[in-house]
């Protein structure tokens, strides 16, 4: 709507990317959850485990309306004071959770779609590893480099 | 713009209407005015926006207010609200000479004034009142009034001059002037709205540009915008007013962030740095928030000011539109957005000002949609209402921390002052606000007084919270406030209240499978237990127990799966199966549970517990699961026939029994009830096989049959439960004595419960049961092997039946002893057989064919039976049961042929044999041309027929309807009884052309071996042997002849009925025309071949 001239000089940056990533599986138990800081990862799970609340509505929200093919990405699944949390369900029920800093304001939903993209393919490589039971808790040091990846502080 | 208390009141009221001003003849107006306010909303007019915006259909209101001076807009001014957008100038000037000395200068006047401050929205009226004008000599025509007004003022400009017809009467010449009037009138409006709005609007866009200024003032864009807003409120398009505030958010919006980020320090930004000291959260009861809109408007606003003032315009619009569950959408944005706001700011704030504030307005916003409406009752509001409740829950959980409310020893003198300089921001001063009991800020106030009252306050405010999270579905949220007030509990020293709580949240987490929430929650848990002083309980909910070794049996459509979960649990379950003092020696042991199951399901071993003393050991879910099905199987008859089973032969049943779970005792058995028509061919004992599920080999057994008339009892020795039990029984069905027409196979009949369709022969046999009360019904289908077809042929005055027997079924019989015989005595007619004395085989699908000559006349028709005795053909022996031997109520034949004699049927035809003699015979023959020895192709040939009366006279004559004779001339002059036919000759196959005539009238003579000679030419197509053309013969009954059934009136000479009837053909029945020459063929040879060939040598 308006388009406020910004000068392009930042002397604060806000581009955070994710504080949190989770994977979840379609039982609802965690696969993996990595966050920032490390010292907040109680407050995390408890944040994650929440949104499933979130993500079985939109679920079945989706499955009144239209057979067809679902969209993933789910969008902003709920917002707090300091965090939003995005929802992501692969067609298998696998569900991935990002959480965001609210205070990133610069964050567009595109972005956050091509995190999760960037999210559900490292995923699939973790699943066609053949020494990797499906249902285990994931311990990749790939899977690990592509979260810290979207977790660095740019 | 207008300032100060003038617009203040103008604002406050909101009822506002476009003013319209009114000049001239005031009483005239005055008189008008109510109906005119009255009818200007009535219709509803398109207004056509500016800059691409849809139209949009509006009910015009006005405000019609004396015109003066004062009230058109000075120079520069801004004001949209006070501005005046219709001039309207009334008169009712009829004389011209009135006119001319007052009112036209009454106009001008009004005129200069009016675009002395550029004001081009005006209109002038000219009310016509009847009455008047007759009371006085009319000195000019109406019309020139307007003329000269027209001509005087409106340049180029007519539709600002109206004539209002006698406005005050019921006419319908009024009527139609104040409709005209009125529609003017919304035109015009509307016009000028067009016109100052958009010129309003691009002023604004103007300012708006100048953003980057350094002295532009956010405060006074606030209020232009705003001022355009209220217009819009005005005239109803409140969504309109909508947009002019969420433009204003948004750019307000993007200004914090961009000062948040870093960009150019914007001066007026600063000013909503300044530290805040109210927190008294929205207010969205008032359309219009007087105080906190001064506060913007003189730049003294602060952040918390602003949005609370814009959130609670848009609250009020969106209310308009009938939108709240957006309001509660948006509050929580607005909420989360400023908080992030007085972060990005760094705006000083003390120690839970910013909770006050989120928890006031939560609370405000929720008051405010519940008295819109039932926020329980939408389950779309749930979802925001829910959020909401959190927050504020939140919120106040917080400040009870921060206030030291929530422990049980009572707050520190620190958090003592905290609180007091927290209740310093929410001192207020708005009396109607304070006014209101249930006003959230007194309540928050109230809830800070003292712990008791924040206990009350918080536990309230969570119950509900929780409350509408389960409403919603969402479980796990509802379970993490569990928590949260578990933890106040704890902290008020009520482990007990908390235990709950902690236990619920403890056994969602765990069946979801969330080991850091299982252990944060179990040390949470082992803290209250430890309190309620059980030091042995936080073991139990660790997982071990100390019960009996268990193995868990679940029934899986009992329950819906949990999570997969990762470490052992007890589970629940509906069953367990235990035992005990159990030896475990070294290696391997298997010991088995034994368990009783009463009702059938599928039972999946869940878990395994193996207590050894104190010592519990438990097993994660057994994988890969363990499970046995439990059924319960009713006894079950099943009687298995071929699919086709034939009627005359014997056959094979095969019975299955099911004993399920019945086992049966000694002499139990089955009552099996027949047709007469079914035979039973075996004897008093007969062998069974019994199998069971495993594959225990068991001895086949012997039951024992009781015939009594056409009851059966099959007799078991004791057979025990799940057994399956295979007998044969071998039946004979006779086949019915009636056998349809052979063309007719949707016959059906019912004889004696024996069901005939086509050509089966349903039987329906019941069987009783110890078991069951109800009989068990089988329908056997029987086909009878054959179809039989008659015909009566005829060679000269002989006549001869033929029997056709059609093998329908796929096996080969021999029948023998055709008979062929009438069922009336005493006829001295005879059938002579003439077939061979031995046996016929008939293949399957095959024919056999039987012939007998008829001596003598019989009456026609005659009943007749045709009976043949059948038996398998050899091929087909292994079809035969061995075992059968000749049973108590067998019929066979009594030829012992051979030492096991074979099973003779009979089988039966009853039919019609309709014989008729034969009236006449027909000779054909094909002569050569003359001087020809053979029929050459091209050559006209004579087809000579001959017509011979065989028989004196006609049997069918009487009775028969179809008279034939006639008194006809022979030559000779003698007139003789004559019947009068048609012959008619035709070659279907097209191998001859008849020449000439074909067909024509013959009188015959009733006197036998009359004859008549017919000549006719005919012309072979072909060569070769040609049969020979047909010869047709029909009955001609004139114009004279009746139909009536009184044959002798026919044969009567110069006896004749006069009925008008007109000729016509009647056929011949089969066999009253032989026809001597049919199937004979003459040799034609082709023509010879006169064309030359050209052959060249070469």
């Amino acid at each position: 709507m308006f388009n406020v001239a910004t000068g392009g000089r930042r002397r604060r940056a806000f581009c955070t990317m994710a504080v949190c990533v989770a994977v979840i599986t379609k039982e609802n138990y965690p696969l993996y959850i990595s966050n920032v800081p490390a010292a907040n990862e109680l407050k995390f799970h408890y944040t994650v485990h929440t949104s499933l609340d979130v993500v079985e509505e939109k679920l079945s929200a989706v499955g009144k309306t239209t057979s067809d093919l679902r969209e993933l990405y789910l969008g902003l699944l709920y917002p707090t004071e300091d965090y939003k949390v995005y929802g992501y369900v692969a067609n298998t029920k696998v569900k991935f959770v990002i959480v965001i800093d609210s205070s990133n304001t610069s964050f567009r939903d595109n972005e956050i779609r091509s995190m999760f993209r960037k999210l559900h393919t490292a995923y699939t490589d973790v699943m066609c590893n053949p020494f990797y039971t499906p249902g285990d808790p994931i311990q990749s040091k790939t899977f690990d480099d592509v979260i810290s990846s979207m977790m660095q502080v740019c | 713009m207008s300032t100060g208390a003038e617009e203040r009141q103008l604002v406050y009221t909101m009822e506002n209407k476009p003013i319209v001003t009114c000049a001239g003849d005031s009483s005239l107006f005055s008189s008008l005015q109510p109906t005119l306010v009255q009818q200007l909303p009535k219709e509803s007019v398109e207004w056509r926006r500016s800059y691409g915006r849809p139209p949009k259909m509006i009910n015009l209101e006005a405000n019609f207010i004396s015109f003066k001076e004062e009230l058109l807009p000075k120079e520069g001014s801004k004001a949209l609200l006070t501005f005046p957008f219709l001039h309207i100038f009334w008169t009712d000037c009829y004389d011209s000479e009135m006119y001319k000395t007052s009112t036209k200068e009454e106009i001008s006047r009004w005129q200069n004034a009016l675009r002395g401050r550029g004001s081009s929205d005006w209109l002038i009226v000219l009310v016509e009142v009847e009455s008047r004008r007759k009371s006085k000599p009319i000195v000019l025509p109406r019309m020139a009034i307007v003329d000269k007004i027209r001509n005087d003022f409106c340049n180029k400009q007519n539709d600002r001059v109206v004539v209002l017809n006698d406005p005050l009467r019921e006419s319908a010449r009024a009527q139609e002037s104040w409709q005209a009037f009125l529609s003017r009138l919304r035109l015009l409006l509307l016009a000028s709205f067009t016109r100052n709005l958009g010129h309003f609007e691009d002023d604004m866009r103007a300012l708006r540009e100048r953003r980057t200024n350094p002295n532009w003032s956010f405060a006074h864009y606030f209020m232009v915008q705003e001022e355009l807003a209220f217009v819009f409120e005005m005239l109803k398009q409140y969504e309109d007013a909508l947009v002019q505030y969420d433009e204003l958010d948004a750019l307000f919006t993007q200004y914090i962030v961009n000062h948040g980020a870093g960009a150019d320090p914007t001066e007026w930004v600063s000013s909503f740095c300044h530290p805040v000291c109210h927190w008294t959260g929205l207010a969205l009861w008032r359309p219009i928030d007087m105080v906190r809109r001064e506060l913007v408007q003189n730049g003294c606003a602060s952040l918390l000011d602003l949005r609370s003032y814009l959130f609670s315009r848009q609250c009020t619009l969106l209310l308009f539109l009938q939108r709240p569950w957006e309001v509660a959408q948006r509050a929580l944005e607005l909420l989360h957005n400023s908080v992030q706001e007085l972060h990005l700011l760094e705006i000083p704030l003390p120690l839970g000002a910013v909770d006050c504030w989120v928890y006031i307005s939560c609370l405000e916003v929720l008051q405010r949609i519940e008295s819109f409406c039932d926020t329980n009752q939408n389950d779309m509001f749930a979802v925001y209402a829910a959020g909401l409740r959190a927050y504020a829950r939140e919120k106040l959980h917080g400040l009870g921390n921060l206030c030291g409310l929530m422990s049980c020893k009572g707050p520190t003198s620190e958090e003592l002052n905290r609180t007091v300089d927290l209740l310093a921001g929410l001192s207020n001063n708005d009396t109607e606000m304070v006014n209101n009991l249930n006003n959230p800020s007194k309540r928050l106030r109230e809830a800070l007084s003292s712990t008791e009252a924040f206990e009350k306050h918080y536990l309230e405010l969570s119950e509900v919270a929780m409350g509408t999270y389960k409403h919603i579905g969402r479980l796990r949220s509802a379970r993490l406030i569990g928590k949260e007030l578990a933890d106040f509990h704890m902290r008020k020293c009520e482990p007990r209240k908390a235990e709950g709580y902690l236990l619920d949240a403890l056994k969602t987490y765990r069946a979801e499978g969330w080991s850091l929430l299982v252990s944060h929650t179990r040390r949470q848990l082992a803290a209250c237990q430890s309190q309620l002083g059980n030091p042995d309980s936080p073991l139990t909910t660790s997982g071990v127990t100390y019960r009996n070794a268990h193995l868990f049996l679940r029934r899986q459509d009992s329950s819906s799966s949990p999570g997969r979960t990762r470490e052992p649990v007890l589970e629940d379950t509906t069953r367990t199966s235990a035992v005990c003092n159990v030896l475990l020696r070294p290696g391997n042991n298997t010991v088995s549970l034994p368990t009783l199951v009463r009702e059938p399901g599928l039972f999946t071993l869940r878990q395994l517990c193996l207590q050894i003393g104190p010592l519990q050991l438990l097993s994660l879910r057994l994988q890969p699961v363990p499970q046995y099905t439990v059924y319960s199987q009713e006894p079950q008859l099943d009687v298995i026939s071929g699919d086709d089973l034939l009627a005359g032969v014997p056959q094979e049943l095969q019975v299955q029994l099911l004993t399920g779970h019945r086992a049966l005792q000694e002499g139990e058995g089955l009552h099996l009830s027949l047709p007469e028509s079914l035979l039973l061919l075996d004897s008093v004992k007969i062998p069974a096989h019994v199998e069971s599920d495993s594959n225990d080999d068991i001895p086949d057994i012997e039951l024992s049959l009781e015939l009594s008339p056409r009851l059966l009892r099959v007799r078991f020795p004791a057979i025990s439960g799940y057994r399956s039990v295979r007998f044969s029984l071998h039946v004979l069905c006779q086949p019915p004595t009636a056998t349809p027409p052979a063309d007719d196979l949707d016959y059906h009949s019912i004889q004696d419960g024996i069901e005939l369709k086509g050509l089966v022969v349903e039987h329906r046999v019941s069987i009783d049961s110890p078991w069951s009360i109800y009989s068990t019904l089988v329908t056997l289908a029987f086909h009878v092997p054959f179809r039989v077809q008659h015909t009566v042929l005829t060679a000269g005055h002989r006549k001869f039946v033929q029997v056709c027997v059609r093998n329908t079924c796929s096996l080969h019989f021999i029948l023998s002893r055709p008979s062929l015989g009438f069922s009336m005595e005493g006829e001295d007619t005879t059938l002579e057989s003439l077939n061979p004395a031995t046996t016929t085989c008939v293949c399957a699908g095959k024919n056999a064919w039987f012939l007998w000559e008829i001596n003598g006349q019989v009456p026609s028709p005659v009943p007749c039976c045709f009976t043949v005795a059948f038996q398998l053909g050899s091929t087909t022996e292994q079809k035969r049961p061995g075992t059968a031997k000749g049973g108590p109520n067998e019929q066979m034949s009594d030829d012992g042929e051979e030492e096991k004699p074979p099973r003779h049927c009979l089988f039966n035809y009853d039919f019609m044999l309709v014989q008729l003699a034969t009236l006449y015979s027909v000779q054909a023959a094909v002569m050569p041309p003359l001087g020809q020895e053979m029929c050459q192709m091209g050559l006209l040939c004579s087809l000579e027929v001959s017509i011979t009366r065989l028989c004196k006279d006609d049997p069918r004559q009487e009775g028969s309807g179809s008279p034939t004779s006639d008194c006809g001339e022979i030559p000779g002059g003698a007139t003789v009884q004559c019947s009068q036919l048609l012959y008619k000759v035709v070659d279907n196959s097209s191998n001859w052309a008849v020449c000439g005539r074909s067909s024509g009238l013959v009188a015959m003579p009733l006197t036998e071996r009359a004859t008549h000679k017919l000549h006719l030419e005919v012309l072979p197509l072909f060569a070769g042997y040609l049969p020979l053309p047909d010869v047709h013969l029909s009955k001609y009954l004139s114009e004279s002849e009746t139909d009536e059934p009184c044959g002798e009136s026919g044969r009567t000479p110069g006896v004749e009925s006069f009925s008008t009837t007109t000729p016509r053909l009647s056929q011949f029945d089969p066999g009253e025309v032989y026809n001597v020459s049919r199937a004979t063929q003459v040799l034609v040879l082709p023509s010879p071949d006169t064309s030359l060939v050209d052959i060249t040598v070469p």
